[in-house]
This record gives C-alpha cells, sequence and structure tokens, in this order.
C-alpha cells in the first residue's frame, strides 16, 4: 500500500467514524423526544 | 478535548443541561406536590412515583409542546417571512421557496447529497420537509401527551371538589387546557420576535446567531 493510499484510508476510517457518532447522537435525541410523548401519553391515558 | 466530542460539543451541552433541569424540575416538583398532598391530608409520592405521574409528566409535556411549536413555525415562516437586516431572516429578495437549483435536488444535486434529495418523486417532498414534518410531529405528540396527563389532573381536582369528571374531547375544550397551553406559546412568540428584532442591532462576536459586530445593521440574512 502506498502512503498516500494509506493516508486516504485514514481519513476514511476516520470520517466514517464521526458520521456514526453524529448519528448516534441524532438517535439519541429521537430516542429522548420519543420516549417522552410515549411515556406521558401512556401515563395520561392510563390515568396514572 | 477528544475530537469526536469537540465536534457534538454543542447538542451535548444542551442534553447535558436538559437533563440537570429535568432532574431539578423532578425533585423540586416532588417536593411541592407532596407539600400539597399532605395539605389535604393525603399521602405523598415515591420519587419513582412521581416521575410516572400525570403531575410530573404534565408539567414536562407543556412546556415541550410549546418549544416545538416555535421551531415549526420559524422554520415554516421564514420561508416566506423576512425580517431586514436581521439574522433570522433571509435575504429579503429570497423570500419563498428556493429553486432546485438554489435547493440543490434533483439534477442539480451534488454526488454527495443525500439520496433522497437526488430524485424527483414524493421522496424529495419528503424530504425537502423533513425538518418542519419532525417538528410538527414532535408538537402535536408531546401537545397530545399535555392534554392526556393534565385531563388527568383535571378530573382529580373534579372529584376532590365533588365534581363529575370530564371526557378528554371535553377537557380539550375546557379554559384549564388553553390556559395552560396558551401561557407557554407567548412567551415562545415574544422570544422569537425579540431576538429576530433584537439581531438587527445587537451582535455576539462569534455566534452563529449574530451578524459580524461590524455588519451594516441593514445587512439580512448574514452569520458571524
Amino acid at each position: 500500500m502506498t502512503a498516500g493510499a494509506s493516508a486516504k484510508t485514514g481519513v476514511t476510517a476516520r470520517g466514517a467514524g464521526n458520521a456514526a457518532v453524529v448519528r448516534a447522537v441524532f438517535a439519541v435525541v429521537w430516542l429522548i423526544i420519543v420516549s417522552g410523548i410515549v411515556l406521558y401519553s401512556v401515563v395520561g391515558a392510563a390515568n396514572l | 478535548m477528544r475530537r469526536w466530542l469537540f465536534e457534538q460539543s454543542l447538542t451535548l451541552f444542551f442534553l447535558a443541561i436538559f437533563l440537570l433541569a429535568l432532574v431539578g424540575q423532578s425533585v423540586v416538583g416532588l417536593l411541592a406536590y407532596n407539600d400539597e398532598q399532605r395539605a389535604h391530608g393525603e399521602h405523598g409520592l415515591s420519587y419513582g412515583r412521581y416521575l410516572v405521574s400525570s403531575d410530573f409528566g404534565g408539567n414536562v409535556m407543556e412546556n415541550w409542546q410549546s418549544e416545538f411549536l416555535q421551531f415549526t413555525l420559524i422554520v415554516l415562516a421564514t420561508v416566506w417571512l423576512v425580517q431586514r437586516g436581521s439574522t433570522e431572516s433571509k435575504p429579503l429578495q429570497d423570500a419563498g421557496p428556493e429553486s432546485d437549483e438554489d435547493a440543490r435536488v434533483g439534477e442539480h444535486a451534488p454526488r454527495d447529497a443525500p439520496r433522497w434529495a437526488k430524485v424527483k418523486d414524493w421522496r424529495l417532498r419528503v424530504y425537502e420537509n423533513s425538518l418542519v414534518l419532525a417538528m410538527l410531529g414532535v408538537f402535536l405528540g408531546s401537545w397530545l401527551a399535555q392534554s392526556l396527563t393534565n385531563w388527568r389532573m383535571f378530573n382529580d381536582e373534579q372529584t376532590q371538589h365533588g365534581e363529575a369528571a370530564v371526557s378528554w374531547l371535553t377537557y380539550v375544550g375546557n379554559p384549564d387546557f388553553w390556559n395552560r397551553t396558551l401561557q407557554n406559546w407567548q412567551s415562545e412568540f415574544l422570544a422569537v420576535a425579540t431576538m429576530t428584532a433584537f439581531a438587527i442591532y445587537l451582535r455576539q462576536r462569534g455566534s452563529p446567531e449574530s451578524k459580524p459586530v461590524g455588519a451594516p445593521h441593514e445587512e439580512t440574512g448574514s452569520t458571524g
């Protein structure tokens, strides 16, 4: 593998890792919101 | 700070203070709730039980719905409405929906564009409105949750005063529901109007919410 190819692969791997972290942050925000809405809709509907 | 942490720092900071505020609200909310219960000669709730009570849930959902309504409206209104000199506004000549070229969709989409931005069918219609659809969905969901939890609290009080419980449909037409709803909406709308107007003349160096410190007051739609 040439130095250029190695550097390129490194950048791609880091890019993919960063993209996964960004997706995880996006998913956590959705999870908090959806859980809150579902939980308190059930709480209210179930008369808790 | 590790690079990945730095790159998510804005979201993580707000998530962290959200959780701190929510925990604080749950603790003082429980104290206030139990004080009132004891004043009525009733038993208080445990912390765990209070977390899944309509009292706490209603207080949380009331505030959520108004925040997401605010974002739904600001995202949608700024497509057509402008404010000369404000960073919250597009340049005046750009009012209205963008052309496909400006929106970089269909044949104008770059190679690395999101997949649904490259097509020209219903998927593009959904994706080009996805931010508003998400905010609107969260607003409607949390407003529904607010109505259900407030309804439960309202009926509790009705029963305590020897009055008849009401149906959910009756409750959503009741002044109690609209009082709780509108008191949250008015503050959000004032905050947006204030931010839009303040951003014309006031600055925060380094913030994308502000125009550059030296930018003229008339400059519209620029960020620092």
